[in-house]
């Protein structure tokens, strides 16, 4: 066996391309479905009681996904997604949503989480949320006891910011894993991938948010 | 608890992210579909015509793709291109389906074009071969116009990492949003590259099957373990796991935090290697400029396999102890000549 030679080389090739604007990166949507959602909305600002058949038709089963990833009760999620309704009445007008899905996906995970915490107090239930709570542990630094917190809207800022920078693929698994609370296995199908390689992605994401947080200094 | 508050941040999170990840637009599918969809493709190597992307017609030119189908060269707006236009038959008949995939390639940079470049793929998936040249262009503002009538709009396309680094030889992420429209017909559309990444960090794609070693078990690893090292620079810690990429190679990501330092490396065979990069150079260290830093590299040749480290920060060549490193492997453990190391200006 032969022990091995070394030279130094660099290379001197320099090619830049022309710089282009920067952009927010790419969207893709349909015009169909902003058309319907101007309607429904037209529908609240209305008053008509119609806007909330037309929301429960449209998003009822959207919504009844969220809450039974969290709650995994059936009869708790329907009440959370009937709540949705209420609350979406109440806020619409002053407020016009520009997605419509995403407004009302809010507010049925926020009553759906608040409905877990105060049936899960002190005990960890079965279900996603238990495991999520778990798997988002390891994003938590120990940090300094000295610093100081940082309020929600630098961490909310934080995780936007940190969400760009990934790629579409791992941006939507980890949104489907820690908004959605979807199962590993619903991701991988929906993915195409092994259940295995989403643990992975997630497992690696995870890390990534966690130094970035630390570097960002953000104690949570 | 923190880790109710991170869940509580994430519900806060912008809504084109919440609305990108819809899990009924992931589903908006039939799975049978696109396994046949792939299965027809490998077959007939039916793949789409590109848009933004992926320029098939100059691999087909290239001769590197075998039974690649005849798509037409896209040149000027591409707002021209409807989904009739599409070709290569998929050789499915029945309803009119769209799918959507979203998937990344890894590509190395070997000639720059005035909007785009060209290179080998890297790391591919069940369509795009490893080892396959391919150019990718990027295209501003691209809208299209189906059959059914829906309309489907890319903003401007950005790539996520400066174009200084851009360079030939360079390692980047290309993402593209693969969208199939089967009409009665069978026919294929569009493929679309919408990012540019630069993941230059010899980690494979995290889509790829993967095996997961720890380093005890990297080390006695039947197919690789000969070469990974027993010793690994101070101050370098582990990232994740050591992965096995459809057994074929095994990445190791090293982070040294005090120097800000990312190390790589990766084993596997000649072959694989030589398929990366036509005029790979052995046990000879090369460097590349990047906005970030210079990496610097070299392939190390073992019997079967290549070991390839790489650094993102430091140099090679200045790093006193990194040979130790590389001969702790089982495999060097009877060299007991060290060279001297000839420095070419």
């Amino acid at each position: 066996m032969s022990c091995i030679e070394i030279e130094k080389s660099i290379s001197d090739e320099r090619i830049y391309l022309n710089r282009r604007a920067p952009g927010k990166g790419p969207k893709i949507y349909e015009g169909r479905m902003d058309m319907d959602d101007r309607q429904i909305i037209e529908l609240y600002n209305e008053r008509s009681e119609a806007a909330i058949s037309e929301t429960a038709d449209k998003y009822g089963k959207y919504c009844h996904y969220i809450a039974y990833n969290i709650l995994y009760n059936e009869q708790d999620s329907e009440e959370c997604v009937n709540d949705t309704w209420f609350r979406a009445w109440n806020t619409i007008p002053p407020q016009q949503p520009n997605k419509l899905s995403a407004f009302l996906g809010k507010i049925t995970r926020n009553l759906a989480l608040d409905r877990y915490k105060f049936y899960n107090r002190e005990k960890r239930g079965k279900g996603q949320t238990s495991l999520v709570l778990e798997e988002l542990s390891e994003c938590i630094s120990a940090g300094n006891s000295t610093e100081q917190e940082m309020d929600e809207r630098l961490l909310v800022e934080a995780l936007n910011t940190f969400l760009r920078s990934l790629s579409p693929q791992k941006r939507q698994i980890l949104v489907r894993r820690y908004w959605y609370l979807s199962s590993v296995k619903e991701i991988a199908m929906d993915f195409n991938v092994s259940e295995s390689s989403v643990k992975t992605i997630l497992h690696r994401i995870r890390i990534k948010l966690k130094h970035f947080l630390e570097k960002e200094g953000i104690v949570i | 608890m923190s880790e109710e508050k991170l869940l509580d941040a994430f519900g806060q999170i912008e809504e084109e992210f919440i609305e990108e990840a819809d899990p009924e637009k992931k589903r908006n599918t039939s799975k049978k579909v696109r396994r046949n969809v792939w299965v027809t493709c490998g077959a007939t190597a039916a793949c789409a015509v590109l848009l933004v992307g992926i320029a098939i017609p100059q691999l087909m030119e290239k001769g590197a793709v075998t039974g690649a189908p005849e798509s037409p060269q896209l040149e000027g707006n591409i707002s021209d291109v409807t989904a009739e236009e599409g070709e290569a038959e998929a050789g499915m008949a029945g309803e009119p389906t769209t799918l959507t995939h979203m998937t990344e390639i890894q590509i190395r940079i070997e000639e720059m074009l005035p909007d785009g470049f060209v290179g080998t793929i890297e790391v591919g998936t069940d369509i795009f071969k490893a080892g396959t040249q391919i150019s990718v262009i990027a295209q501003d503002n691209v809208t299209v116009v189906q059959k059914d009538g829906s309309i489907f709009a890319y903003d401007e396309v950005e790539p996520n990492i400066p174009e200084s680094d851009l360079t030939i030889g360079n390692s980047v992420w290309v993402g593209f949003q693969k969208y199939d429209y089967i009409d009665g017909n069978g026919k294929y559309n569009q493929i679309f590259a919408y990012h540019v990444v630069d993941r230059n960090d010899g980690a494979a794609t995290d889509i790829e099957p993967m095996e997961e070693l720890s380093m005890e078990a990297a080390v006695t690893d039947e197919r690789f373990g000969n070469l990974f090292p027993t010793i690994i620079l101070d101050g370098y810690e582990l990232q994740d796991t050591v992965a096995v990429l459809n057994d074929t190679v095994l990445v190791a990501s090293f982070y040294n935090k005090a120097l800000d330092d990312e190390l790589t490396i990766r084993i596997a065979e000649q072959e694989w290697f030589m398929n990366q990069q036509n005029d790979l150079k052995l046990n000879t260290i090369m460097y590349r400029e990047k906005n970030s830093g210079t990496d610097s590299y070299i392939y190390i040749a073992g019997e079967e396999n290549i070991v390839q480290y790489t650094f993102s920060k430091t140099d090679i060549a200045e790093n006193e102890r990194f040979y130790d490193m590389v001969y702790s492997a089982s495999y060097f453990s009877e060299c007991i000549d060290y060279p001297d190391i000839d420095v070419k200006e």
